[in-house]
């Protein structure tokens, strides 16, 4: 029986970095967003970044399609 | 190219199958963000039609799988006829049917994959299954997946509620913004839904037509095929989407935005992997993975494992029940054009009739509006207020304890120096209570109970 233990591994380890990526990413920009509503000091720089946050989120995600659409020139097939 | 009836009928049949996926499956996508009023009803069902059609034309590694490996083809296999698949497809038709009727959670891959098996093995014995595929492409990933996608909805709630965390009283966390990400996140689910599951649909309509000679064994799966699978099951999902907006508000299980972003994000990013890498999955079971995951990650929670395991017993009937009602209809086809008739006949007459019990029947909580909404209930997760109130009622029941155990000690010391002889009753007693007790003394001792002791 030919069990491809690697794709697993490769499943999970692509499924924990892909997601905690965006969640993190996703929450630090929630948490400059509040930040920056408080107001008072930094909070202009804090917007900024909340911003760069939700695009960098965006652009993980877009990464992963990109990776899986054979017809994009990813690795696609495997 | 003349194409034989029995093969317009595999289409047909298949293409059903898509549509009930597609009907089915819709909830697990959209019924958070629906509920949590990020997004109006009818552009998340429109938005997650248009994604399942996207999604299904993104990757085909999954019909490959099916369509190649899963039975043994060629000189020493056994060439599966198209009435087999049909058989199959009906067991899988039925058995899905079935469960929906009885609001049993059940997976239509499993259902598909059951179906396909039972139809083969009745037709052409226990040696026509490619065991090993069925294993690793199949069974595992139906085990691993919700394991791998459970852990990294954990992993994920606590660490954006750990992000987010504000000191309480100075500001609020504000995590309103999870509200909005929801609607991308399920849309990303979606998406997935469609790279995996329309892709079922896709591999049996290429083994039917590779199996009646009319592609050639191993190529790639026909342009129209996917074109037709990619409406079918967007079509299922926009019709599936009414009965969510119908029952909407009845039971749904509480999903906190943070928490079912890290869930959702979690679903999208295992499926995905999954199919590129041709795995066939259940979305459900990923999607009720992540959900309970996510859920464990929340303070204070707790898995009730009575209706976890009601949920997984489900899940494990699936594919040998959906293998016998395959079984017994290609067992009907062995007797030729007339088993055939009769599995079509017999068939449609029972999709017709659960279909009619199932318009009689008052929608009750027991059809939940998803199964994986089924599972969210497997979580218990105390409300703030609820964690305060038990905290509080634990301190007090301490407090009352540590009251009465002093009164008492006291009591026993007024006695013990008046008559020591009349009870009887050795020192010893009263004065291991005393000791044992001293320890614990101070009342509404915050450092006690299962904190206190790290």
């Amino acid at each position: 029986m030919n069990i491809q233990w690697l794709s697993f591994v490769t499943v999970a380890v692509v499924t924990l970095i892909a997601s905690l990526s965006l969640v993190s990413l996703y929450s630090l920009a929630v948490r400059l967003k509040a930040i920056a509503e408080d107001g008072g000091r930094g909070a202009t720089t804090a917007k900024g970044a909340a911003v760069a946050c939700f695009v960098l989120c965006g652009c993980v995600v877009l990464l992963g399609i990109y990776l899986i659409v054979p017809q994009l020139g990813g690795s696609g097939g495997h | 190219m003349e194409i034989p009836l029995i093969v317009v009928l595999v289409i047909a049949l298949a293409l059903f199958f898509d549509f009930t996926n597609g009907f089915h499956d819709t909830a697990n996508a959209m019924a958070t963000p629906i509920a949590t009023g990020a997004i109006k009803p009818k552009t998340a069902v429109t938005l997650a039609a248009v994604l399942n059609l996207v999604g299904a034309f993104l990757s085909t590694e999954v019909a490959t799988t099916i369509s190649g490996g899963l039975i043994n083809e060629g000189d020493n296999g056994f060439s599966i006829g198209p009435g087999i698949i049909f058989a199959g497809l009906m067991g899988a038709v039925v058995w899905n049917m079935l469960t929906w009727l009885l609001g049993l959670p059940s997976s239509s891959s499993h259902a598909l994959f059951g179906g396909l098996i039972g139809a083969a093995i009745a037709g052409a014995g226990f040696g026509v299954v490619n065991y090993g595929t069925v294993v690793s492409k199949v069974l595992l990933p139906a085990v691993l997946a919700p394991l791998i996608a459970g852990l990294a909805a954990y992993l994920c709630t606590k660490l954006a509620y750990a992000i987010t965390k504000r000191p309480s009283g100075v500001s609020s966390p504000k995590r309103g913004g999870f509200r909005v990400g929801q609607i991308f996140s399920s849309s990303l689910v979606a998406l997935s839904h469609g790279t995996n599951d329309a892709q079922k649909t896709m591999g049996v309509i290429t083994l039917a037509l590779v199996a009646s000679n009319l592609q050639e064994s191993g190529s790639h799966v026909h342009i129209w095929v996917i074109t037709a699978c990619a409406l079918a099951i967007a079509l299922g999902t926009y019709v599936g989407g009414w009965r969510i907006i119908a029952t909407m508000g009845k039971g749904l299980t509480e999903v906190k935005p943070a928490q079912g972003f890290s869930a959702e994000s979690s679903t999208a990013a295992a499926i995905l992997a999954s199919s590129h890498l041709g795995f066939a999955l259940s979305t459900t079971q990923v999607a009720s993975g992540s959900v309970i995951g996510s859920g464990l990650g929340r303070k204070g929670a707790s898995v009730q494992w009575r209706t976890a395991g009601r949920i997984a017993t489900g899940w494990l009937f699936t594919l040998p029940c959906a293998a016998i009602v395959g079984a017994l209809a290609a067992a009907l086809t062995y007797l030729g054009t007339i088993g055939l008739v009769l599995v079509a006949v017999l068939g449609f007459g029972v999709v017709l009739l659960i279909w009619w019990l199932s318009r009689k029947e008052v929608i009750g909580p027991h059809h939940a509006v998803s199964d994986v909404d089924e599972a969210g209930a497997a979580v218990n997760i105390p409300t703030k207020k609820q964690r305060r109130k038990m905290r509080k009622k634990q301190r007090e029941a301490e407090r009352a304890e540590a009251d009465r155990m002093a009164r008492e000690t006291k009591k026993q010391k007024d006695k013990a120096p008046k008559d020591p002889a009349r009870t009887g009753a050795p020192d010893k007693a009263p004065s291991a209570t005393t000791s044992q007790y001293r320890p614990g003394a101070a009342p509404g001792d915050d450092t006690h109970g299962p904190e206190g002791t790290r």
